[in-house]
Parts: structure tokens; C-alpha cells; sequence
């Protein structure tokens, strides 16, 4: 048992090939279904949280605070969906969310770029030079995003598992290996990756609880849990800050504990200057 | 003859994986490290070519030579292996050694940066920062070796078939899934591949037979096969040791003929049907001596099915393949040649009394066939596609040539082009004279006309009225780039009668 996630470039059979897998392991495939959900959940227009989603954040726009806060809501909905276990997203940001969890099965699908062409003027009917234009435009800005928001390289193997080329094997033989792969010892479901993937849904809902506070959003802090204790570090302005972000991850739901180790901006800088004299 | 290339970064359990791989499915495992040591044994300053490689120097001609040496013979030593049992061979090039031959499986291994910094740092009692630039360092000299020797990136990954991460995958468990994909009627032998691999191996060969001579061994020439026919392309102008070629590549086991060529670059011409004596052949030689160029011909009928559609039985495997017409090159009864009188050969035979021969084949299959076929390590300066799909209507078929033209351009990054496309870029016969004179006439009169009723033109260009001043806008919109077409004709024109590229 394992949760599979695919990446891929637009037009590469990614979701082809996530039916072939729902058909070999009857898993359920997810894509769009986590947005709709995270839509639903926090009461935001889907397109909004789509569009979010999907475009790289422009130089003015960097991480407003209703972009990262759509972005902690996504991750939430989709550590939400990879609870069920035995699914297959092939949505945005999967591997990306749900590192670091040993029982999700990082795919990425290659397909050279003729067949993507190709794949993109039959879908769409637009000629062979505006789709090679277009693909490229959206790879370029899918690379802009990871390593804008998570300081990765889309193209970088290792935080695959496994890479298929499509345009060298089959959507079979690519089904045939995941499913070899899906069903091995190391991608198996164990209470150890379970209790990570609760730890970091509850990372992510307390972030986004912080992130929803117009008062708090902005604060430079990082949040960990394990098993309902949550130790939040960083630095803040002043002291009420740091009181309203330990009130505020405490309200929710699940946490047991919350350890602070958030220093104060202000000691920082007296330190800084009557520290060293 | 199966085979399967494992290609792995420094530290990255790849030599564990491939020897994994080879004992799961009792193949015979062949290292990049095996191959050195065999060059050592036969005088290639592996070690000198390594370096220059690494600090990003200019090769020596020299070098460059032994460049070649060490590759004929590391596929030399890879055909023998290959043709006698399966085989599993890793290293840093393991996915390019081979073009041509259509059924290997590549495999890329990785690791996470951080289990490469703990094993080098482990291995070599390094610091964490110094293990860091050691692996970038290793990953460097790896790039400009592959980018050195096949002209392509080693991180492009559509080279390879798979990729696998063994940051959290074991081994054992790595190797047995991919022992069944070794299985798949996609990574058989078929008799194409047997007979590339046996090509490729005759090339080497011969390649190795002259480095074997004193004089011939300083000989800067490209070496290739085809069918037992031997094609040698050397520069223009390097006459010193060429008499003994054909004495010493004549006496390898398996040469039926040895062609000679002096040649810079090739042009590849793929057609399903040649005609020897049609005006196409003028045109593409035309071109081909004002760049120095050999012209290689691909016989090649397009068919929906893969190679890979009926796999060679293992017990067959060390026979002679037979009944090749069904599933890859197309050759004769008792695997005697083509017909001499078949249009390549006449082709071919005409090629060669013209001195631009490059190599000649049959081939049948998809586009991946093609793709697959072609040498990435050999410098193309044209493609040529033109007179395939024959079978279908004429606008499937352009639509075809378009959309194989493309993939191939896309593929090998370079120009292919139709008899039709050369003949309007390249040439210069009456219908291009007559399109220069009558553009040299309407440039001339522009010019005659613009400099003798200036006043006139200026004139009217400065006439306050709105409406007017609209006109000689719409005037001057119109000429400029009237003139510039006609201007740009009748240079290009000039360029190509005087054969500038």
C-alpha cells in the first residue's frame, strides 16, 4: 500500500497513466478533487485558489499573504487526502507536500518534447510552433514556482523516485514497474510513516491557523509536531506577537503541547549592540 | 544479446545496482573501470585525456585521435560482450556507447545529495563542505566527458528509459523490479539491433586495426560500417599514410569493401525510394562539394509496427537471424547484400565514383526507429527527408514529413530539409537567374526613381494637408518593405550564385 504522486510536464499522459495505475492497484486517482475539496473547506473561489496554485508569483506580487495562505490550505487538503492512503495525485505539488513521507512513491513522467507538441496540437488544435511556444512557456514557469516557493529544481532527479520516459517505453511497461514499486517493502504503509504524515498535517494546520491571522501571517517562524506536540521556531517583533502565534497554535484542533523557541527581535538587537563591548 | 546500460553518478550504490542487476538475472557484468584498464593495456593515454577533458582544454589533434581509439575500443570491447552473452554494463556513458542498436534498456541511478555527502565523506574522511564539492566536482568532469565524446548532456533524461532514486529504494528490491522489466517484448533482440551491434563492432575493429600501425595510427579519420561495407571519412587534404588504409582495414575478418572519402561533414539523406539517375541526386551533390561534405543514404519505409514486434527467441539469439524483412533492416536471402541493382546501390555506386559516399542502409519502422539509428556523435550538417509515406495522399503525407522533419530537427538539432526546400535555399539554375534579374531591375528603378525625382518626392512627402500627410504615410508604409523584399532577393541571390552560406 503506498500513495503515488506524478509529475510531469502539460501534455506528457500524466493522467493517462494514473488511470492505467487506478486500474492496476484500484487506487483512487486524484487531481483536481484536492482543489475542489481545500476550495470547499476554507470557503475560497476554486479558480482563485487554482490560479494560485498553477502561476508563479510575480516579482510585486511575492507571497502576498492571501498567496501563501491558499498555498498552507492545498498542502492541508492534500496531507488530508493522502490519509486515506492508496491514492494516486497527480495534481500539483505532491512531491513537494508530501516529502519526507516513506510510503509515497515520487513519480515523475519525461516525454520528449515532440510528443508533448504533438499530444498538445491534437488536444487543442493550435499549430505546432504556438504549442511548442506554450509548453515551454508553462514548464518555464512550473520551474519558476518550485524554486520560488520550496528553493528546489523541478528537474532535479532526486526528489523523484522513479522517472519514466515515455517516449522510450510504454505506458504499460512505466505502469507495470510503478505498480512493482508501489507494491515493495520500502513504499509499504508502517505506523512510523502514518504517525509522520499526522505530524505534518498538523504542522501545516497550525500554520495555516497562523497564516489566517492578519496580525500574525508575515512572522518569520517554522512549526514542527510530533504526536500532538508542536515546538514552533523563529523570530518576532515583540512579545505579544509571540504570545498571539502560541494562543493562536494552541486553539487547534489536536495539538497536546506547543513548545516555543521564538526570540525576540528586539533582544537580538540589544545583544547585538552592548554584547560585545 | 540482450543488454542493459546502467548509467550512474559518483556514488550513487550504481555499481552495487548494476552487479545486483547481472546476478538476479545472470548476466555478465561489465564495468567502465574494466574498459580503462583495457585501454592502459593497449597504450591509450586514458589517463591524458581524462585530464583534458576535466580542465576543459582544447584536444590536440592528437588527442583527439586517441579520443577515437579509446571509443572503438570500448565498443569494440561492448559488441564482443554483448554478441556472446546478456549483459549489464555501468558506467558514466553506458546509455550512449551503443547508437543505433534499438533495444537496450538505459537505466539511470541517483542518490539524494545528502546519502552522497555521508558515503564520500565516510569513504574519504572528508568534511561535509569539502564531500559537497567533491561530488559537484565529480558531476562536472562526468558532464564535459559525455559532452566531449557524444555531444550530448548527460542530465538530459529523455535519453534515458528510466531514472531510479536508491535514497530510499534497496538494491536487491531495485534490481528485482527491473529484472522483469528486462523481460519486455520493448528490450528483446531483434535482428536489427544484431546487425547494428555487429556493424558498430566492425567499425571498431577496423578503427583498432589502424591504430594498431605506426603510420596509420596517427591517421585523424572516422571509421564506420555498414552490411561489410567500410566507410572511411578523412579531411580534405590529409593524403600522408591514407595508401595503407585499405591494405590494413581489407585484412579485418568481415570486410567486403572499403570506401574512402574525403569529407569534413556528412549530409544524411533518408528517402523510401532513390532514383539514381533524377534530378534530386545533381542538387544534393551540388551542396555537398561546396561543403565537403559525404552524403550517407537511408533507405527507410515508414511502418506503424516497432521493431520490437517479434523478439528473437533466446535459444536463437547466436544463429543467424533470419527472415529479416519481417522486423527490422530489410536484407536478402542468406544474408547475402542488397541487390546490386536496387536503387541505393546505383545510387550508392554513383556516390562513390563521385568520391562523397558516407554509408548506406535499409531500414523499415516508426519514427523511433529513425531517431534511434542515427549516431548522435557524428557531425550531420543537413538532414534530407523527402519521397517517404509514398502510400498515402498527398496531404497526409506532407503533414508526415512535416511532423517527422520536426521531431528529428528537435531531436539532433539539425536543419532537415526536402529536394524541393534545398533547391530554393541552396541553388542557383534559370528560375532563380530570372528572379534576380527582374529583382536587380525593380531595385534598380526604386533607386533611379527615389534619387531623380527627389525634390518631387520630398514634395509631396511635406505637404501639410492631413489628408495627404496620410498618403505619403501609407506610401512610405508600403515601400519600404516593397524594397526591402525586392533588395533582400536580389542579395541572397548574389550570396548563393558566389556559394556564401
Amino acid at each position: 500500500m503506498a500513495i503515488i504522486t506524478i509529475s510531469r510536464g502539460l501534455k506528457s499522459g500524466g493522467e493517462a497513466l494514473a488511470r492505467e495505475l487506478e486500474k492496476r492497484l484500484g487506487y483512487k486517482c486524484m487531481s483536481r478533487e484536492v482543489i475542489s475539496s481545500c476550495a470547499r473547506k476554507y470557503n475560497i473561489m476554486e479558480e482563485d485558489l487554482y490560479q494560485k496554485l498553477t502561476e508563479a508569483p510575480s516579482l510585486w506580487h511575492r507571497m502576498t499573504k492571501e498567496h501563501s495562505r491558499y498555498l498552507i490550505y492545498v498542502k492541508c487538503a492534500l496531507i488530508e487526502a493522502a490519509r486515506q492512503d492508496k491514492i494516486i495525485y497527480h495534481g500539483y505539488a505532491g512531491p513537494l507536500y508530501l516529502d519526507g513521507i516513506e510510503h509515497v512513491l515520487k513519480v515523475r513522467l519525461e516525454a520528449p518534447l515532440d510528443l508533448r507538441i504533438q499530444n498538445m496540437v491534437d488536444d487543442t488544435g493550435l499549430s505546432r510552433e504556438e504549442a511548442a511556444a506554450a509548453l515551454l512557456k508553462v514548464d518555464e514557469e512550473r520551474r519558476r514556482w518550485v524554486k520560488f516557493l520550496y528553493g528546489k529544481d523541478w528537474y532535479d532527479p532526486a526528489l523523484y523516485d522513479f522517472i519514466a520516459n515515455l517516449g522510450n517505453i510504454s505506458l504499460d511497461t512505466a505502469g507495470e514497474m510503478i505498480e512493482m514499486l508501489a507494491n515493495s517493502e520500502e513504499f509499504a504503509t508502517t505506523t512510523r510513516s502514518v504517525n509522520r504524515l499526522n505530524d505534518l498535517l498538523l504542522e501545516s494546520e497550525v500554520l495555516a491557523a497562523i497564516t489566517a491571522d492578519d496580525r500574525i501571517w508575515d512572522q518569520n517562524i517554522k512549526v514542527a509536531a510530533q504526536k500532538g506536540a508542536v515546538t514552533i521556531r523563529g523570530m518576532v517583533k515583540s512579545r505579544k506577537l509571540r504570545n498571539l502565534i502560541v494562543e493562536t497554535a494552541e486553539s487547534v484542533k489536536g495539538v497536546t503541547r506547543c513548545n516555543t523557541h521564538i526570540s525576540l527581535a528586539s533582544d537580538q538587537l540589544r545583544g547585538g549592540i552592548f554584547g560585545h563591548d | 544479446m540482450r543488454i542493459i546500460c546502467v548509467s550512474r553518478g559518483s556514488k550513487t550504490h550504481g555499481k552495487d545496482f548494476a552487479e545486483a542487476l547481472a546476478a538476479k538475472l545472470g548476466y555478465h557484468c561489465l564495468s567502465r573501470e574494466e574498459l580503462f584498464e583495457e585501454a592502459v593495456k593497449r597504450r591509450i593515454p586514458i589517463g591524458k585525456l581524462e585530464t583534458a577533458i576535466v580542465m576543459r582544454r582544447d584536444t590536440s589533434e592528437a588527442l583527439s585521435i586517441e579520443l577515437e581509439h579509446y571509443k572503438a575500443l570500448a565498443t569494440s570491447l561492448l559488441c564482443e560482450r554483448a554478441l556472446e552473452n546478456n549483459i549489464v554494463y555501468h558506467g558514466r556513458d553506458g546509455h550512449l556507447l551503443l547508437p543505433g542498436v534499438g533495444h537496450i534498456l538505459k537505466i539511470r541511478v541517483v542518490l539524494d545529495l545528502e546519502s552522497r555527502i555521508n558515503l564520500v565523506s565516510q569513504s574519504l574522511n572528508l568534511t561535509r563542505n569539502k564531500a559537497k564539492q567533491y561530488i559537484e566536482n565529480v558531476e562536472d568532469d562526468r558532464r564535459s566527458w559525455v559532452r566531449k565524446f557524444y555531444n550530448v548532456d548527460w542530465d538530459v533524461f529523455t535519453l534515458y528509459d528510466m531514472v531510479l532514486n536508491l535514497s530510499q529504494m534497496s538494491v536487491q528490491n531495485a534490481a528485482l523490479a527491473v529484472c522483469s522489466m528486462a523481460q519486455l517484448p520493448e528490450f528483446q533482440p531483434t535482428p536489427s539491433a544484431t546487425a547494428a551491434l555487429r556493424d558498430l563492432l566492425l567499425a571498431s575493429r577496423c578503427r583498432l586495426r589502424l591504430s594498431e600501425d605506426e603510420k596509420a595510427r596517427r591517421l585523424n579519420v572516422k571509421v564506420r560500417a555498414s552490411e561489410g561495407i567500410v566507410h572511411v571519412t578523412y579531411p580534405h587534404g590529409a593524403v600522408k599514410g591514407l595508401e595503407n588504409i585499405t591494405t590494413l582495414i581489407g585484412g579485418v575478418e568481415g570486410v567486403r569493401e572499403v570506401v574512402c572519402t574525403a569529407a569534413e561533414t556528412n549530409i544524411l539523406w533518408i528517402q523510401e525510394a532513390f532514383e539514381p539517375e533524377g534530378p534530386s541526386y545533381g542538387s544534393v551533390m551540388e551542396i555537398a562539394a561546396s561543403w565537403g561534405a559525404a552524403v550517407e543514404l537511408v533507405k527507410f519505409t515508414p511502418g506503424d509496427s516497432e521493431e520490437v514486434a517479434s523478439p528473437v527467441p533466446a535459444e536463437a539469439e547466436s544463429e543467424e537471424p533470419s527472415g529479416w524483412r519481417e522486423t527490422g533492416i530489410i536484407d536478402d536471402e542468406d544474408r547475402t547484400y542488397q541487390d546490386e541493382t536496387s536503387d541505393i546501390a546505383r545510387l550508392y555506386a554513383r556516390l562513390i565514383s563521385d568520391g562523397k559516399a558516407g554509408r548506406k542502409r535499409t531500414l523499415q519502422g516508426s519514427q523511433k526507429t529513425l531517431l534511434n539509428s542515427i549516431d548522435r556523435a557524428t557531425s550531420y550538417r543537413l538532414i534530407i527527408l523527402d519521397g517517404i509515406f509514398l502510400t498515402k495522399g498527398t496531404s497526409t503525407r506532407k503533414r508526415l514529413v512535416t511532423e517527422w522533419s520536426n521531431a528529428l530537427s528537435d531531436s539532433l538539432k539539425v536543419p532537415v530539409l526536402t529536394i524541393d526546400q534545398i533547391v530554393s535555399k541552396y541553388h542557383f539554375g534559370p528560375k532563380q537567374t530570372v528572379q534576380m534579374i527582374a529583382c536587380a531591375a525593380l531595385a534598380g528603378l526604386s533607386l533611379y526613381t527615389v534619387f531623380h525625382f527627389d525634390d518631387q518626392i520630398l514634395a509631396f512627402l511635406s505637404r501639410p494637408e492631413l489628408k495627404w500627410r496620410l498618403v505619403s504615410m501609407v506610401a512610405i508604409t508600403a515601400f519600404v518593405p516593397f524594397f526591402a523584399q525586392v533588395y533582400g532577393t536580389v542579395t541572397s541571390s548574389v550570396l548563393k550564385l558566389f556559394k556564401f552560406d
